[in-house]
C-alpha cells in the first residue's frame, strides 16, 4: 500500500514536522532515521538486509581505488548488482524458461527449476540497484568525485520519498542539496502538499476508478475489435495516473524536506514520435537506459537499431520477469529502430507542419496503446486480441 | 493585476480542495497497489 497505507500518513505526519522544526545539524540524521523507519516498516529485517549492505558495498567501491584480476571494485560491485537483482528478480524465471527450453529438445532438467519461485523480492531493489549502477559508473567511468560521508550516502540509497518507485535520483544533484537541508518556505511547502494531493486524485479517482471500469471489460469472454481498442486506451491512460500519480506524491514528499528529486513525466501523450514518448514517459528510466546501457553499446555511433533492441528489451524486462515485458520492450525497440530509419529515407513523414504532428501524433498514440496490451497481458492473450484487430470482430 | 493573481490562487485552493474531497470520499484501505511499486 505504501502511499495509500494508514500507517505511512502517521509516519509522514511525524516525519515531516519534526524535520521541520529539529536543528540544521540533525536533519540529515533525521532523514536516515526516518527513512530505516519506513524500510523496516515496509520491507521487514529481511528487506533491508539487500538495500544496506549492497548499499555499503556500494559505497566502499566508490572510495576504493583497488583493482582485483584487473577487475576496479566499483566493477566488481556492479557485477554483484546485477547478479543480486538477476537473483531476486529473475531466477525463477530464468529457472523456468530454461526448463521450457529443456523440455523443448527433450534434454532433462531438475524438477525444482520449474516449482522453485524465488526469494521474495526486496522493496524497491529495481530502483536502488539502478542507482548504485549509476552511482558506480558516474565515479569510476566519469571521474566523478564519490560521496565521503556515509550518512549522505545512506540518505540518498534510502531516502523514504522514492525508495520504493523511483523517481531513480542521480547523486549529482541529489547529494548537494542534503549540505544545505533547510525547513522548505511557505509557498514550496503548499506547492508541494498540493502535487501530494494531485498525486492521490490521479491515483484514487482516475487510475482506481479505471480499474473499476476494465476488470469487467477483461472478463468478456470473447474479445471484440471495438472491445480491445477500448482496454488499449483505458490501460494506458490507468497506467499513466497510477505511476504519475505516485510520482506526484513522491516529488511532493520530497518537496515538503525542501529536496528536489527527478521528474518522470511530461505529457508523454502528447508525443509526436516515439523517440519524443521515451523523452516525456518514465524520465528517470528512460534517461538512465539511454546513458548506462544504450550510450555504452554504442549509442548511435555503431549498430544503432541493434542498440536500440537490446536497450529496450533490458527496459522491458526491467519491469518484471515474464516474456510479455521482454515483448513489450522489444515492440518499443523494433518501432524506435523504424522510426529512426523512416525519419532518414522519409523525413517528409516527420513534417513540423500542423498535418504532419497529427499524423505523427496519431501513429504514436496508436502504437504505444497497442504496446500497453504487451504490457498487460500474457502473450497468448495478446494473440487472441491481435487476432480480433486484425479481422475487425 | 493583484485581483487576477488572489483570484488565481483562491481558484488552485478550492481545486484542490474538491480534490482532496473526492480523495476522502473515495479513500479505501483495499485499493489496489500502484503499479510500479511491484516492479
Amino acid at each position: 500500500m505504501l502511499f495509500l497505507a494508514n500507517w505511512f500518513w502517521g509516519f509522514a505526519a511525524v516525519a515531516v514536522p519534526v524535520f521541520w522544526l529539529c536543528p540544521a545539524r540533525l536533519r540529515l540524521a533525521w532523514l536516515l532515521i526516518a527513512s530505516l523507519v519506513f524500510q523496516w516498516h515496509f520491507a521487514g529485517a529481511a528487506g533491508m538486509a539487500p538495500v544496506l549492505g549492497l548499499g555499503a558495498l556500494t559505497w566502499a567501491a566508490g572510495l576504493s581505488g583497488q583493482r582485483w584480476r584487473g577487475w576496479s571494485a566499483a566493477g566488481v560491485v556492479i557485477a554483484l548488482l546485477v547478479a543480486a537483482l538477476a537473483y531476486y528478480k529473475y531466477s525463477a524465471f530464468l529457472l523456468a524458461s530454461l526448463a521450457s527450453v529443456g523440455a523443448a529438445i527433450a534434454v532433462d532438467t531438475p524438477g525444482w527449476w520449474t516449482t522453485w519461485h524465488g526469494p521474495a523480492v526486496p522493496l524497491g531493489i529495481s530502483f536502488f540497484t539502478f542507482e548504485y549502477v549509476h552511482y558506480l559508473y558516474e565515479v569510476r567511468v566519469h571521474g566523478r568525485a564519490p560521496v565521503r560521508g556515509p550518512l549522505h550516502f545512506a540518505v540518498f540509497a534510502l531516502f523514504f520519498p522514492t525508495l520504493a518507485a523511483g523517481p531513480i535520483k542521480r547523486f549529482p544533484e541529489f547529494v548537494p542539496q542534503l549540505d544545505r537541508l533547510a525547513r522548505p518556505d511557505w509557498a514550496t511547502a503548499w506547492r508541494s502538499i498540493g502535487r501530494i494531493i494531485r498525486g492521490l486524485f490521479k491515483k484514487i479517482c482516475i487510475a482506481d476508478l479505471l480499474v473499476e471500469v476494465i476488470q469487467p471489460l477483461e472478463a468478456t469472454p470473447h474479445y471484440t475489435a471495438p472491445l480491445v481498442l477500448l482496454l488499449a486506451v483505458l490501460q494506458g491512460w490507468r497506467i499513466y495516473y497510477d505511476f504519475s500519480g505516485y510520482t506526484d506524491m513522491a516529488i511532493g514528499l520530497a518537496g515538503t524536506l525542501n529536496l528536489t528529486v527527478p521528474e518522470n513525466f511530461n505529457r508523454p501523450y502528447g508525443s509526436t514520435s516515439l523517440q519524443e514518448f521515451w523523452r516525456r514517459w518514465h524520465m528517470s528510466l528512460s534517461t538512465w537506459i539511454r546513458d548506462y546501457v544504450y550510450i555504452p553499446l554504442g549509442g548511435n555511433r555503431t549498430r544503432r537499431s541493434l542498440n536500440l533492441l537490446a536497450a529496450m528489451v533490458l527496459c522491458g524486462l526491467w519491469h518484471g520477469a515474464a516474456w510479455n515485458f521482454a515483448a513489450w520492450g522489444l515492440f518499443h525497440g523494433l518501432g524506435l529502430a523504424a522510426e529512426s530509419g523512416l525519419r532518414r529515407v522519409a523525413p517528409a513523414l516527420f513534417a513540423e507542419s500542423l498535418a504532419g504532428r497529427l499524423f505523427g501524433w496519431a501513429v504514436c498514440y496508436a502504437y504505444v496503446s497497442f504496446g500497453w496490451l504487451i504490457f498487460f497481458y500474457p502473450l497468448e492473450t495478446v494473440g487472441r486480441m491481435t487476432r480480433a484487430l486484425l479481422v475487425w470482430s | 493585476m493583484r485581483s487576477r493573481s488572489a483570484l488565481r490562487t483562491t481558484a488552485t485552493v478550492v481545486v484542490h480542495l474538491l480534490m482532496l474531497a473526492a480523495v476522502l470520499l473515495l479513500w479505501n484501505s483495499d485499493a489496489p497497489q500502484f503499479i510500479y511499486v511491484a516492479f
